[in-house]
């Protein structure tokens, strides 16, 4: 009796946890945190942008990307913490990179042409930008 | 020998005044330009015309040499270059975010010494500004950026 007991909860036990969804793998070096609605920042990001941000922009717009000149243009992590017209004038930058198609660089896209923004994603990151524009010109 | 290679080059250089390009247009008239629209300290405007116009706006004044090839090219170039990355006579056309973003850029450029640029400041002495005058233009853009926000 005492033995099917234990039986049963150690049963019991190992079906709770083996019922519990594996940890997903660690995330991509550099993480953007997300900016709660109380931070005074006029930045934040969608988990949608976020993720697109994190495959296709992250390997040189971060401080462990290679190229320097990247890294002047845009840090999508200090974005975070500019001021309205520091903002402003990046969004501005991000919106007319987006239109004209040239981010990532043609370069880049011969050697990995998978980086390249699909249509929604170009059209998810550019309807967050004017959001953020209209937002931060009210 | 010394006479004949001496016309020969001067043929060469008449020849190749055949190969110079089109000089961006002068336009004396610009409703959108920035200073006839706005409130600029007389310090700041005059500054911004002395350093700035010439490749930055519509108002190009060409001195003699820009009309001798080969010089003529590198300068109608950079103001073609100078026109499309920031035109002050179309300012009053770009939306209020591109105006901030102009704004910004103006000041990251003069504090980093790229504006204005060497080659254009060794053909124009009075081009080049002094520290104090780029902390002016510098808390310009800052108060003139705070202002267009608060539109």
């Amino acid at each position: 009796m005492k033995f099917a007991l234990c039986f049963s909860l150690l049963f019991g036990f190992s079906m709770v946890f083996a019922q519990e969804k594996p940890s997903p793998p660690p995330r991509p070096e550099t993480p953007i945190k997300l900016v709660t609605s109380e931070d005074d920042s006029p930045v934040s990001y969608t988990l949608k942008v976020m993720s697109i941000i994190d495959m296709k922009c992250l390997g040189c717009h971060s401080p462990k990307g290679r190229s320097d000149k990247a890294k002047e243009a845009l840090m999508w992590e200090t974005l975070q913490s500019a001021d309205k017209m520091d903002a402003l004038g990046t969004l501005d930058e991000i919106i007319e990179v987006l239109d004209e198609g040239k981010m990532p660089p043609e370069k880049m896209l011969e050697r990995m042409p998978h980086m390249k923004l699909t249509e929604e994603e170009t059209a998810t990151l550019k309807q967050w930008a004017e959001n953020l524009v209209t937002k931060i010109e009210e | 020998m010394v006479r004949k290679i001496l016309l020969g080059l001067l043929l060469l250089a008449v020849g190749l005044q055949f190969f110079r390009g089109t000089a961006p247009a002068v336009v004396a008239e610009n409703p959108a330009d920035l200073i006839e629209n706005n409130q600029i300290p007389q310090e700041v405007s005059t500054l911004l015309q002395t350093s700035c116009y010439d490749c930055h706006s519509n108002q190009t004044v060409y001195p003699w040499y820009s009309y001798i090839y080969p010089v003529s090219d590198f300068l109608y170039k950079h103001v073609e270059e100078g026109r499309e990355e920031l035109n002050f006579s179309e300012w009053e056309t770009m939306k209020k975010r591109t105006r901030i973003r102009k704004l910004n850029d103006i000041a990251e450029e003069i504090e980093d010494g790229k504006m204005p640029l060497k080659s254009y400041e060794r053909l124009h002495p009075s081009a080049s500004l002094t520290e104090g005058q780029k902390e002016r233009i510098m808390d310009w853009t800052k108060s003139f950026g705070e202002a267009i926000l608060g539109e």
